[in-house]
């Protein structure tokens, strides 16, 4: 069967390849070449395959593809603009949040969510949010950073009366 | 570097732009699944694979049938595990056939389908069994073996002075077994391996740390030329140990075989879990002191259960007889280290390799024996460590650190002995490493364009350890260049120069002093070219294009092209090879070693004595790094490797039920997230003392961090509320069982 | 891994519905945020023919507050339960707990009813809304019925639904509620919870989870608590018996009998 499936991309309007029991990753994957969310644990534990459905988190690891339809899906390849690197991407690179990238596109996305969520989150908050995010290299602690260094600036620049740049 | 810089592979990873084997494609790929046995050992009497072959989209099944013109065993050491199980199986989860099909889906789909009738044979759960008499024996008995002890891998011993003597003389002697499971690397990119037969010989793209090493031997298991063979490492989505020598590359490489098609082979953890582990470790450790409470003799009997084939095991059983005594001046010792077979996943390689498993016996040992001496931990330790320049076990090269302060800055961080409050304490462990792994030769090639812009080539693959940009670095500061106009290319095996691998912490020492070297040699050659070009006297840089040396500037391709005589629209530019060799002597025995990886680790935990639980409040790592050269990136080695082995020591252990590993997912195996990131956080210190063999002085340090974790955390427990765990993982059970029983935990004080 | 192939239907209607998971020719399941039953699917635990997506059924998005009433409808996800202010108002310990449930994916995408449906021994709602007497309404072919959360689970992921679909979950709020829930978590998922609420009209009910063991209420405790003079140690001492925890990779029976104890004793102490 092979019904395609109209939805919007990062931003583009397209067809994610039919049948009910394609996951979301493979769609993505497979059917639309974005290699950004990776297969880990495929058990909705590590977050390597994070995308947004309608600006909220799920794995596309246990995702249906049939979810999206009529939705709007961003992976990790939907943030920034024209080469330009999102202020969350930016701080990750700044913060040493990077080391073998695997993990790096879903942390990234859950990042973005979590900041849209929560504009101004404590530590606590901020751990809870990302625990379902797994990284074996860096030791979380440079996440963390990158976090607060996005959030400071976003708050800043909010208080300085600019427009966020995102 | 400070961050920041988003050049190289930190810009495509966070973009979502770097590719990984897993996103490797070769035009018109099949791709491949494997049967794997759920028997622990057994005779494989029947193999049917009718049913699979039928189904739709599948295209072959290979077997061992197939194996004509293949040797189709492989291993480190010893080449004793093929590449699918010929006759008898030696372990669930082994690979018995393997499905090729147009899509994943199918291949697994029809992977099920294959029947396997399976002859069981007596198991050998553990090292215990398998040793005992009458054990049937999974493999001959490797070297340095007793030959009337059944399933012995490897046993390597080392010894100086006469301990049975200084043992039976001391005043006391302190005797504990210490105990540490199996675990697993967990890195986030499952094993993955493509393969395509093309018109000149085999390409492989794999997520390996050794690209020339599996090239070697996919040359010698399909008997073609090594030129003809390439080998590429695209960004590996994390390694630690876990994707060193052949994995599945010949079994992929087999498949497209049969299949006449390219074939990428993506395992589920699941599979990758049941491809390589940590050794499971157990210590039985002696130390004599005499009167006036000086060690005076230590002996230790070490075994590693190495699993069903030997992989690594040879190696690290032999380092583990090496690392054992720990960094102390103690006159008479003697360790045994042995790997022995078992009927359970093959273990091999892990950050630390065997270092974090016999550190965790010798670390917990000198807590224990001060506190029965009644002296302070540091202290005790401190009167007994070598001094800088002191030979390691009195006969391997000097300590290249002050041991000593590194303890002490561990100790100062994480707090004085005085808890903070109830049932808070403080632990302190050092380990010492020998790094490098006899790391003896390595080279780079380095071009300079027309343009000025550099291109470097080396054999180490990029896992995330930030290989690229620290010789990117070293490359841009030997030629005095901007660091943005050099670009590092890895883990190819058809543009690089031969490197044994990215394994021991050793690409920053041993590739480092070969991009340096070369970058040294460009120079010079550079420098000879302008002055026979009539240039001006002074010190000469590359400017962009440009040679310049104080007014002195002219385009560096026109004064390379004057001295050869060639037009310089057509002058290709500089090229040179830099090779490094250092001064190990490779084949003996224990060879000098090259630097030492040094950590020394705090940390505060508080213990819940109601449930057990850790909490881990504050952790130091104190790490020789000789010279820092990329500063993100070494922090990002230290703190990535010490909260690895929080892991390691707080919660994983790979359980086997019946041979059979009852948790290997994400689920059931539990390895840190963001929220046991200690409130206190990691403190990072790299302690830069130039001595290092590497570029600056440099020393490798991608596994220090890890190797003191659990013995520090024990000694914290210890310290917390007075009880001492010699199992791993400390876990809140057996921590709460420990706090409500004190009979029967006292080590045995008699001297044998 | 893959998913095994099925049929997905998306019925609009509770009527369309019921026709679909209660028709016996095919095996059907009820699909709402997928976290428990396509993770089954993926492991091979389950294989329905046909997955009837009831997520774009009329009515079951919605989520109410009658007087002291609160009403959860099945397509209500953990986050939304988390976030919403009627929750947070009435029983924010019931937004805390779905707040703190797996990860945020699952969060996302799972509900409170399906968490239920599932009787996962180890799930933190069960315990919480156990404690509080909550129940689910079920419509299948022969009409509606009201179950109580406690009597949902045969056993371990064996509900008594029978060809149904959960309308909505149900709970009754008293004035002056005091609750405190806790738990313990070792590996992904919680190894023991506990609740304990109070107030003037039911006095103290308190019910334990985990351990292997589906949610359920300790009279035993409660009776002990009841009397009013009791102590703590006399209502652990109360509970010892009641449990049996299996024994599994987070510990031995004994141990878990151990953290039940501590958690009661812990939960009890802040609201007594």
């Amino acid at each position: 069967m092979d019904d395609p499936i109209g939805t919007t991309v990062n931003g583009e309007r397209c067809s994610l390849p039919g049948g009910a029991s394609v996951l979301l990753i493979d769609a993505l994957r497979e059917g639309l070449g974005l290699l950004g969310p990776k297969k880990s644990c495929e058990l909705s534990v590590c977050g390597s395959c994070t995308v947004l459905i309608d600006n909220e988190p799920y794995s596309s690891c246990m995702t249906l593809a049939q979810e999206a339809t009529g939705r709007e899906v961003t992976t990790v390849e939907g943030f920034g603009r024209r080469g330009e690197l999102s202020d969350v991407q930016q701080a990750f690179i700044e913060a040493g949040a990077i080391q073998c990238g695997f993990c790096t596109p879903g942390f990234v996305t859950a990042v973005h969510a979590l900041l849209d969520r929560h504009p101004n989150p404590d530590r606590a908050t901020i751990q809870r949010y990302l625990a379902g995010n797994i990284c074996r290299c860096t030791g979380y602690a440079p996440m963390l950073e990158a976090v607060e260094r996005v959030r400071d600036r976003r708050l800043a620049a909010a208080e300085a009366g600019l427009e966020q740049v995102r | 570097m400070t961050g920041g810089e988003a050049f190289g592979d930190l810009r495509a990873k966070v973009t979502g732009a770097a590719v990984f084997a897993s996103d490797s494609r070769f035009p018109g790929m099949l791709h491949g699944a494997l049967v794997r046995s759920d028997v622990a050992h057994g005779l494989i009497v029947a193999l049917d694979t009718a049913e699979a072959e039928a189904m739709p989209g599948v295209t072959c099944v290979l077997t061992p049938d197939d194996f004509d013109g293949i040797d189709p065993f492989y291993g480190e050491l010893v080449l004793d595990q093929p590449m699918l199980a010929i006759d008898r199986v030696r372990y669930v989860g082994e690979p018995i056939a393997a499905v090729v099909a147009r899509t994943r889906r199918e291949a697994v789909e029809a992977a099920r389908l294959v029947q396997a009738t399976i002859e069981p044979l007596p198991p050998l759960f553990n090292s215990d069994e398998a040793m005992g008499a009458g054990a049937e024996r999974l493999h001959p008995n490797g070297a340095g073996a007793p030959a009337d002890v059944p399933n012995i891998c490897r046993e390597s011993r080392l010894a100086q002075g006469d301990v049975d003597a200084a043992l039976a003389a001391a005043a006391y002697v302190h005797h504990a077994v210490y105990e540490c499971p199996p675990v697993y690397h967990y890195a986030m990119e499952p094993h993955c391996s493509l393969a395509s037969w093309e018109a000149d010989g085999l390409h492989v793209i794999s997520g390996t740390q050794q690209p020339f090493r599996v090239r070697d031997t996919l040359a010698r298991m399909f008997a073609v030329p090594t030129s003809r063979v390439r080998v590429r490492a695209p960004y590996v989505g994390g390694a630690f140990g876990s994707k060193g020598e052949a994995k599945y590359e010949p079994v992929v490489a087999a498949m497209a075989r049969k299949a006449g098609r390219p074939v990428q082979l993506l395992c589920s953890v699941e599979e990758s879990v049941h491809t390589v582990t940590r050794h499971g470790c157990r210590v039985e450790m002696w130390t004599g002191l005499d009167s006036s409470n000086t060690i005076v003799a230590r002996r230790s009997d070490v075994t590693f259960d190495t699993g069903a084939y030997s992989d690594k095991g040879p190696r690290i059983a032999h380092r583990g007889a090496h690392r054992v005594t720990g960094p102390y001046r103690i006159a008479n010792y003697e360790a045994t280290s042995r790997a022995v077979f078992t009927n359970t996943v093959p273990a091999g390689a892990f950050r630390g390799f065997s270092t974090s498993q016999v550190l965790w016996a010798s670390e917990s040992a000198m807590d224990e024996i001060a506190r029965h001496v009644g002296e302070d931990p540091l202290e005790f330790r401190r009167r007994h460590l070598l001094r800088e320049g002191e030979p390691y076990l009195g006969f391997d090269a000097p300590v290249d650190a002050d041991l000593g302060s590194d303890l002490d800055e561990a100790a100062r961080l994480v707090g004085s002995a005085t808890p903070s409050s109830p049932d808070t304490g403080t632990g302190l462990a050092i380990g010492v490493k020998d790094g490098g792994g006899g790391a003896a030769r390595a080279a780079a090639h380095l071009r300079i364009h027309p343009d000025g812009s550099v291109e470097v080539h080396a054999g180490a693959a990029e896992l995330g350890q930030g290989a690229q940009r620290v010789l990117a670095r070293v490359a841009a500061e030997g030629l005095g260049v901007e660091v943005s106009r050099v670009e590092v290319r890895l883990g190819d095996t058809a543009t690089a120069p031969f490197d044994r691998g990215t394994n021991a912490s050793r690409t920053t020492v041993g590739v480092g002093m070969a991009v340096a070297k070369a970058a040294a040699s460009a120079r010079v050659a550079l420098k000879v070219a302008w002055l026979a070009d009539g240039g001006a006297k002074g010190s000469l840089r590359l400017d962009g294009a440009d040679l310049v040396a104080g007014e002195d500037r002219r385009p560096m391709v026109d004064v390379l092209a004057r001295g050869s005589g060639l037009p310089a629209r057509e002058f290709p530019g500089l090229a040179v090879t830099g090779t490094h060799t250092d001064t190990q002597e490779e084949g003996s025995d224990f060879f000098p070693t090259l630097f030492y990886e040094v950590c020394a680790t705090g940390v505060r935990v508080h213990v819940d004595r109601e449930t057990g639980e850790i909490r881990v409040e504050h952790l130091a790592s104190v790490v020789e790094a000789g010279h820092v050269l990329d500063e993100a990136g070494g922090h990002g080695q230290n703190v990535g490797a010490a909260m690895m082995g929080l892991g390691t020591s707080l919660t994983e252990e790979l359980v086997y039920s019946q041979g059979e590993l009852i948790n290997a997912n994400l689920i059931e195996y539990r390895v840190p997230t963001i929220a046991e990131l200690p409130p206190g956080g990691i403190t990072s210190v790299l302690v830069e003392n130039a001595e290092g063999p590497g570029p600056g002085g440099a020393k490798g340090i991608g596994e220090a961090g890890i190797i003191a974790v659990a013995p520090a955390l024990a000694n914290a427990v210890e310290d917390a509320v007075g009880v001492r765990l010699r199992r791993l993982p400390l876990h809140p059970e057996a921590v709460w069982r420990a706090l409500n029983q004190t009979a029967g935990s006292s080590p045995d004080e008699r001297g044998r | 891994m893959y998913l095994p192939d099925f049929e997905l239907r998306r019925p609009r209607t509770v009527e369309e519905a019921v026709a679909l998971i209660g028709d016996d020719a095919r095996d059907s399941a009820v699909y709402m945020g997928g976290t428990e039953l396509l993770l089954l699917m993926k492991l091979g635990l389950a294989a329905p023919e046909v997955l009837v997506d009831c997520k774009g059924v009329a009515g079951l998005k919605g989520l109410g507050v009658s007087g002291p009433r609160l009403s959860i409808g099945a397509a209500v996800t953990h986050a939304a339960v988390e976030a919403a202010e009627e929750v947070n108002d009435l029983f924010p310990e019931l937004a805390s707990v779905a707040g703190a449930l797996a990860n945020v994916r699952v969060r996302t995408a799972g509900t409170l009813g399906g968490n239920l449906c599932f009787a996962d021994p180890h799930s933190d709602p069960a315990t919480l809304l156990t404690a509080i007497d909550a129940s689910v309404r079920l419509v299948g072919r022969h009409g509606v019925r009201t179950v109580a959360v406690a009597d949902l689970a045969r056993g371990p992921y064996d509900a008594v639904l029978d060809g149904e679909l959960l309308l909505a979950v149900d709970a009754e709020v008293p004035d002056g509620l005091r609750v405190a829930y806790e738990r313990i978590v070792l590996r992904e998922r919680p190894v023991v919870t506990v609740a304990a609420l109070h107030d003037p009209q039911h006095g103290w009910r308190i019910a334990v989870g985990g351990a292997g063991q589906l949610a359920r209420r300790i009279g035993e405790v409660e009776d002990v608590m009841n009397t009013g003079t009791a102590e703590l140690g006399d209502a652990q001492a109360a509970l010892r018996g009641q449990l049996r925890p299996a024994e599994d990779l987070d510990g031995s029976e004994e141990y878990k009998q151990q953290l039940a104890s501590v958690l009661l004793g812990r939960a009890l102490a802040r609201i007594r």
